[in-house]
């Protein structure tokens, strides 16, 4: 039985987001727009808006209007693409974070670019004359960076806890009293393994072809990391749910204790969880996201949720359900 | 794969562990090459001892289901899809025919033992 993906309600109140993402962002935009407004009679026309990387000299010059188009719209548009995303649900589960970190980052340093562009050229005549503001693009940009991470941090995370109104819960295995009951299988994270062992052996190749030997070392990491993460073994027993790498070297684990439950869902990877592997979503949720399709997902306490991408989700939901409502004597 | 138990079972505890991974193999739900979970952590997870589960996979190697390999555990060697499927055919058309005949179930099994020992003799 498979109910369908859960996410809150995109209506719901989301303070956290309007107040510590959305308003800061616009403010600095209508900010960066109203500073050029003061700026437009002392500047020159039209003003310069590149400069060459080595001579610093300028290399483009541009009516003021080109340059308010080329980065104060970016902007806008890269909010009202946030806000698009939080209106369509986008921003309530996996993924909110770093949507937020990136999209406001973004936001906030084409916005401030403007008049960091400008501010050197305030009060000349001829826009030639104007600095490279290379520097303080450079400080923007950092400090843009440490914007879109704080923005982030204050909108904080979402976990997907609550199975979605209306869906039927998978009904639980019948067992007998002292029935004993396994349910396992092993599958392989291609993800993981290309995506880790790829690169690592292109850096490993590098390292030991060319001079950089450094490269090797962080090769060897990855390519292990990957190997590592590339096989998992998932089983659900008295224990509850437990899914383990390679060797056992990582494990994921939700007891199957009262309270907890478990759901089969059919996930999409890239438009739930912006991508696949290893997922780390709000109250430390995890999704083990190989692939689209149909995927185990338990609930635990406390709202946090171990989803993996399994077949034959149903058997295992309907054990670990079986499971959890046995009386516990640990 | 579901293994379910019943420690009151008249059947031992390893031959209820080889059959449903027996069980698997035929339906098809194990595949060829495909690695059983390791001896301990399946009797961990089963409450039941090492010994148990590697005399169910001991049992499975005899009947040629697995194989048992140094480093890579329980490998399956179940036969190809096809071939499952074709006996799984003729095995239920000689059951309908047989049916007919009102002969006991252990009769039938020990003529078509007979038969099998006697084309592997030939």
């Amino acid at each position: 039985m498979t109910t369908a993906t859960t996410h809150r309600s995109v209506t719901e109140p989301d303070p956290r987001f309007w107040l510590g993402a959305f308003l800061p962002t616009a403010a600095v935009l209508l900010g960066a727009l109203a500073l050029t407004c003061s700026w437009s009679g002392r500047l020159p026309s039209p003003v310069a808006q590149k400069w060459d990387w080595s001579t610093q000299d300028v290399i483009t010059v541009a009516p003021l209007w080109q340059g308010v188009l080329s980065l104060a719209v970016p902007s806008a548009g890269v909010l009202i693409f946030l806000v698009f995303l939080k209106w369509t649900g986008k921003l309530t589960g996996w993924g909110r974070r770093i949507s937020i970190a990136a999209l406001a980052g973004i936001a906030v340093f084409t916005a401030a670019s403007l008049p960091v562009m400008l501010n050197g050229q305030v009060g000349l005549t001829d826009p030639q004359l104007a600095p490279d503001p290379r520097t303080i693009m450079g400080v923007t940009a950092a400090l843009s960076l440490a914007y879109g991470i704080l923005t982030a941090l204050i909108a904080g995370g979402r976990p997907l806890a609550t199975p979605a109104a209306g869906t039927t819960p998978t009904p639980a295995l019948e067992l007998e009293p002292n029935e004993l009951a396994v349910w396992t299988t092993t599958t392989t994270a291609w993800v993981c393994l290309l995506g880790g062992g790829l690169p690592g052996l292109t850096l490993i190749i590098l390292g030991s072809t060319t001079p950089v030997w450094g490269l090797a070392i962080p090769g060897g990491i990855l390519l292990a990391l990957g190997i590592t993460t590339g096989r998992w073994t998932i089983t659900v027993d008295h224990k509850g749910l437990t899914c383990t790498t390679l060797l056992g070297l990582g494990r994921f684990a939700v007891p199957a204790s009262p309270g907890a439950a478990a759901e089969v869902v059919n996930v999409h990877g890239l438009s739930e969880f912006l991508g696949w592997g290893i997922r780390v979503g709000g109250s430390s949720s995890i999704g083990l996201i190989f692939r689209n399709g149909e995927a185990l997902r338990v609930h635990g306490p406390n709202g946090y949720s171990l989803t993996v991408t399994t077949y034959d989700a149903t058997t295992a939901a309907a054990l670990f359900n079986a499971q959890t409502a046995r009386p516990h004597t640990t | 794969m579901l293994i379910r138990l019943t420690p009151d079972n008249a059947s031992p505890l390893h031959e209820q562990i080889a059959g449903a991974i027996r069980q698997g193999i035929l339906e098809g739900s194990l595949v060829d090459g495909e690695r059983l979970p390791a001896a301990k952590a399946l009797g961990e997870s089963l409450g039941v001892s090492l010994h148990t589960v590697l005399h169910a996979y001991q049992d499975l190697r005899g009947q040629g289901l697995i194989e048992l390999r140094r480093g890579r555990g329980a490998v399956v060697t179940a036969p190809e899809t096809a071939s499952r499927e074709h006996a799984t055919r003729i095995l239920d058309e000689a059951a309908r025919q047989l049916a007919g005949l009102g002969l006991s179930t252990e009769t039938t099994l020990a003529l078509f033992r007979q038969r099998l020992d006697r084309g592997k003799a030939s």
